[in-house]
């Protein structure tokens, strides 16, 4: 028997060996880089899923969606999510074209909800509202005066939203804008991104 | 004894009362303003604590919990501010900051454990393993060579 016929076994032999034991070294060094780092932001209806979300909205009545976050930022980062109410014609924020090309709403916040996510984990939170207003008869308007928000009542008074043609639909936005902590800067920044509930506040006729 | 209950009765209610009014006046919309600013850089600071334990490798979902709760009482706290419940706002953001108490160090302590579990998984599975692959390739070639030579001896015969 001639051992040069298994020198190919041998060496075969000896590289699987030496790459099982190199195994925990090569996991760490062929992974592929991350190149996209970015945030998730979405709202749920009532029952956790895309759909019922309110809409019909009553004076005092409660109503319930879920807001989330999911962190791909690469680091622990602390989200603010600003709570903005605005009518068919006040200023929205944008949340395509280029990051740096995106704006806000020019509205004042009326709450920030303030998020802390550790990378790749996700932030959710059930948001329950309310709204209390009042229907100018005489201007077709629906006048707003609190907004109730997880029993924090927010000042309303001076929004408004006038009816469509028919009457049938007064509407307001209720929108969650994201905001990030630049810890450059030392201050958040518009992240690009916001989730709105399109509402009819109802009036009796 | 009548006048005397009457006075001690009387007592009580200055007391209830006096204590009331410091209740009542104690906070200002300026020291709940500082109180709020406070509040708001110390969750600043340990945000940035927790992010340093992360970037050490260390777990920081628990710390992220008692940041998050300490957040929701900053929030409330400015709510409060800005509808002029200058009390409620106070209470809230004291009660932030005493949440954060002690937590910097907490999220100090998890960042040096995080590298020093860091520097032994590295030391155990990236130099220990390389080694060991390098040491496996020179015991093989090793053996090959001393199963060679002893063929070579033995007469073309293993």
């Amino acid at each position: 028997m001639d051992i040069r016929n298994y020198q190919v076994l041998f060496l075969t032999a000896v590289a699987v060996s030496a790459l099982l034991v190199a195994s925990p070294a090569l996991s760490r060094l062929l992974v592929w880089p991350r190149t996209e780092f970015f945030t998730e932001l979405w709202l749920l209806g009532p029952n956790h899923m895309a759909e019922d979300y309110p809409y019909n909205v009553s004076r005092s009545q409660n109503y319930s969606v879920f807001l989330g976050i999911g962190n791909h930022l690469g680091y622990c980062a602390y989200y603010s999510v600003e709570v903005k109410f605005r009518n068919q014609t006040q200023s929205t924020p944008t949340s395509f074209g280029p990051l740096a090309n995106r704006t806000p709403s020019s509205l004042p916040s009326l709450y920030n909800i303030t998020a802390f996510v550790a990378d790749e984990k996700v932030w959710e939170r059930t948001l329950t509202f309310s709204f209390d207003y009042t229907y100018n008869e005489t201007l077709s308007r629906v006048e707003f005066l609190s907004l109730t928000l997880n029993d924090v009542m927010l000042d309303l008074r001076g929004y408004e939203t006038i009816g469509n043609q028919s009457r049938s639909e007064f509407a307001g936005y209720l929108f969650f804008e994201l905001w990030v902590y630049n810890s450059t800067i030392n201050n958040f920044q518009y992240n690009g991104r916001f989730v709105s509930l399109k509402l009819n506040m109802t009036v009796l006729a | 004894m009548g006048w005397r209950s009457g006075l001690l009765v009387c007592s009580m209610v200055l007391l209830v009362f006096v204590s009331g009014v410091h209740v009542c006046a104690a906070v200002s919309a300026d020291e709940t303003r500082v109180a709020v600013e406070s509040a708001e850089a110390r969750v600043v600071v340990c945000y940035k604590a927790v992010a340093d334990a992360e970037n050490a490798g260390g777990n920081v979902t628990e710390l992220a919990a008692v940041l998050n709760s300490a957040g929701d009482l900053l929030s409330q706290a400015k709510a409060a501010y800005y509808s002029g419940e200058f009390d409620v706002s106070f209470e809230l953001a004291s009660n932030c900051t005493a949440l954060l108490d002690g937590f910097t160090d907490r999220a100090t302590a998890l960042r040096d454990n995080a590298a020093e579990e860091r520097h032994l998984d590295f030391m155990v599975n990236v130099v220990g393993s390389a080694v060991g692959a390098v040491a496996v390739v020179i015991a093989g070639w090793v053996l090959w060579i001393h199963l060679k030579k002893r063929y070579w001896n033995a007469g073309s015969v293993v």
